[in-house]
């Protein structure tokens, strides 16, 4: 079988939508809402509308890292070059979690439970930077439960969004025929 | 006998939209030569604007079967609704946009964009804004955007829904001078009998299938017996003169007009006369117009106050239509106002739409689109009911479904005002309004009010 390992031009240009969209959202709402997590939010969000829209593995770990080039180069979001990764691997982690789930649970639990991986991918990442900063492994994992709980919430919330959003581009013919025709909408 | 010189040829070409669907074409096949005319005529939502895609080259889904154009051969289209294909602002900028991407030198493309307009009946300045124009004179000026490059084939998709009837006629004229260039010409049309001085085949392409002959649907009866009940005054329009801000008058009416409930009433006049601009000031939504003297529901049109009492159809259905199934759509209203969603699929069924009920409206052909536009606003059953160009694109069983419906409307007392490029005689239309030179006219009882069908 002709397996296509690169993106078409649409998918390429919609991700490279979502990795912008995100990133001057961050930029321009400069949410200061004293609520850890709340970056989840958007970052699921994107990601998984990605993913319902080009419909291939590799495409959330693409638009995280254009993501987070896009935001190291504006200086967008706190952690300096690192911001890299705050970006690349939750979409990593999704990435890979697809594999196991992608013909699993309808399209509203699959996102969530993608989505939470995701989550946890972040939450490691910040559980790792609290040990290497000198936190006690105690006090790093009662943080990291936190981030994780807090983090799962907008995670919950944005993976919910994503069903009837891809309902409506799938309406309006929007959605690529690979998906769909594999029924995975 | 002389050489002819295939253009265009499809071979067994089949096309479907989704794999789980039937093909919406065939194994097609036609040929298409120099000088000839085609006009392809079938139900609404047959696939005959799916067919000029797939000619044009515009669909990104793979079809089955053979589609071979000659080298060097270059086609133009006129899609049904002109403003998907509007890229400029500007008229003169619109014609001329393909001859800059043929890099004609720019002191030729003056006369040539000029040339193009004059041939289409277009006399207008070329700094003018496309979105100032109806949308029939956005149709000939589509018409002039293809014609300036001088295609080989020119593609036109219901052009006699769109224009008025001196634009058919200039039509006509310019296709005949087309076709002894050795253009060749296919037309998708419903209405194929106007235009039969010109088109050398006629093709019906019904479930999927083309072949030659002309779409004759089964006849369809019923009967209106009841005449419509004539009562309260609805819309009153008083002396006016109607102008846009900063703007010459567009018309005026110099007597006082009045819509009574349980009325059908046309407004009847040219490409460009007003008739959209009225429906919309009626309904309160057309901006850039100083306060008029109407009155609407005995009050001012303003956005938003009529609730469920008042329906507007669009001209372009598409800029109505935004849930993600057709019931959903006629379901919307029903729950905004309070009202049972029984009535959706009651709606669906008298007007033969009950197969596309799951379907995406926007997915729909442009005449689908103007049945499940139509459907929406009358499945609330509104006090006043204005119906912008309601018949485009729709053939005649659909036709006949939207009369039965609109006879319904007015016997429960809705009031209907409707707009149209030409008389409607054998329909139910109980009066008639002119919008003729510049003036709104009302002329008293349609002469002619048979049955339909």
């Amino acid at each position: 079988m002709n397996k296509r390992m690169h993106f078409s031009l649409q998918d390429a240009l919609f991700i490279g939508f979502c990795a912008t969209l995100l990133v001057a959202l961050k930029s321009m709402l400069r949410l200061k809402l004293g609520l850890s997590g709340h970056s989840m939010f958007l970052m699921t969000f994107f990601y998984l509308i990605c993913y319902g829209v080009v419909g291939r593995l590799g495409a959330i770990t693409a638009c995280g890292l254009l993501s987070g080039v896009v935001a190291m180069i504006l200086s967008i979001g706190k952690g300096g070059p690192l911001i890299l990764v705050k970006f690349a691997l939750p979409a990593l982690a999704m990435d890979l979690s697809l594999i196991v789930l992608l013909g699993l649970f309808t399209l509203r639990w699959r996102c969530i439970t993608v989505g939470l991986v995701g989550c946890l991918a972040w939450a490691v990442k910040g559980w790792v930077e609290d040990l290497l900063l000198g936190m006690t492994m105690q006090v790093a994992l009662v943080q990291f439960g936190l981030s994780m709980l807090k983090g799962g919430a907008f995670t919950v919330l944005a993976a919910s969004l994503v069903p009837p959003v891809l309902e409506r581009l799938r309406s309006h013919d929007l959605l690529g025929d690979n998906l769909k025709s594999k029924g995975k909408i | 006998m002389e050489h002819r010189v295939d253009l265009l040829k499809l071979s067994d070409l089949s096309f479907r939209y989704r794999s789980d669907e039937g093909y919406i074409l065939d194994e097609i096949s036609l040929s298409i030569n120099r000088g000839e005319c085609h006009c392809i005529n079938g139900p609404t939502g047959s696939g005959k604007s799916t067919l000029l895609n797939v000619l044009i080259g515009t669909l990104s889904r793979p079809f089955e079967g053979e589609l071979v154009v000659s080298e060097g051969v270059t086609l133009g289209l006129v899609m049904q609704d002109p403003n998907a294909q509007f890229i400029r602002q500007s008229i003169g900028a619109e014609v001329a946009f393909a001859l800059e991407n043929l890099a004609v030198p720019s002191e030729l493309m003056l006369e040539k964009v000029q040339g193009a307009l004059r041939r289409v009946g277009l006399f207008v300045s070329l700094d003018r804004s496309i979105q100032s124009l109806s949308l029939g004179q956005k149709y000939r000026l589509m018409i002039a955007a293809q014609l300036v490059f001088h295609p080989d084939i020119l593609l036109l998709d219901e052009p006699w829904a769109q224009l008025d009837d001196s634009g058919v006629c200039e039509l006509i004229s310019v296709l005949k001078g087309l076709k002894d260039e050795g253009v060749a010409i296919v037309l998708v049309e419903h209405n194929p009998s106007v235009f039969g001085n010109v088109v050398d085949t006629f093709w019906q392409l019904d479930q999927g299938k083309l072949t030659q002959g002309c779409f004759m649907p089964e006849p369809i009866h019923f009967a209106y017996s009841q005449k419509a009940l004539v009562g309260e005054s609805y819309i009153q329009i008083d002396p006016l003169v109607f102008r846009f801000a900063n703007h010459d008058p567009l018309f005026t009416c110099s007597e006082r007009l009045q819509l009574y409930s349980g009325e059908i009433v046309a407004l009847v006049g040219d490409n460009g006369t007003g008739k959209s601009s009225l429906l919309k000031s009626l309904a309160g939504m057309q901006p850039h117009i100083p306060p008029l003297p109407i009155q609407v529901l005995a009050r001012q049109p303003k956005l938003g106050i009529y609730g469920g009492e008042l329906g507007l159809l669009f001209q372009r259905p598409n800029r109505q239509l935004f849930e993600i199934s057709v019931l959903e759509e006629l379901r919307f209203s029903l729950k905004r106002f309070g009202l049972p969603l029984d009535n959706a699929d009651r709606v669906l069924d008298e007007m033969g739409l009950q197969h596309l009920s799951e379907h995406s409206p926007h997915l729909l052909s442009y005449g689908q689109q103007h049945l499940v536009a139509l459907a929406s606003v009358s499945v609330y059953q509104p006090k006043v009911l204005l119906l912008d160009d309601p018949f485009a694109g729709l053939d005649h069983l659909y036709t006949c479904r939207v009369w039965q419906q609109l006879v319904a409307l007015s016997q429960q007392g809705t009031a209907i005002l409707l707009t149209s490029h030409r008389m409607l005689p054998h329909t139910p239309v109980t009066r008639y309004w002119r919008l003729n030179n510049g003036e709104l006219l009302g002329e008293g009882q349609a002469a002619d009010t048979v049955n339909v069908g």
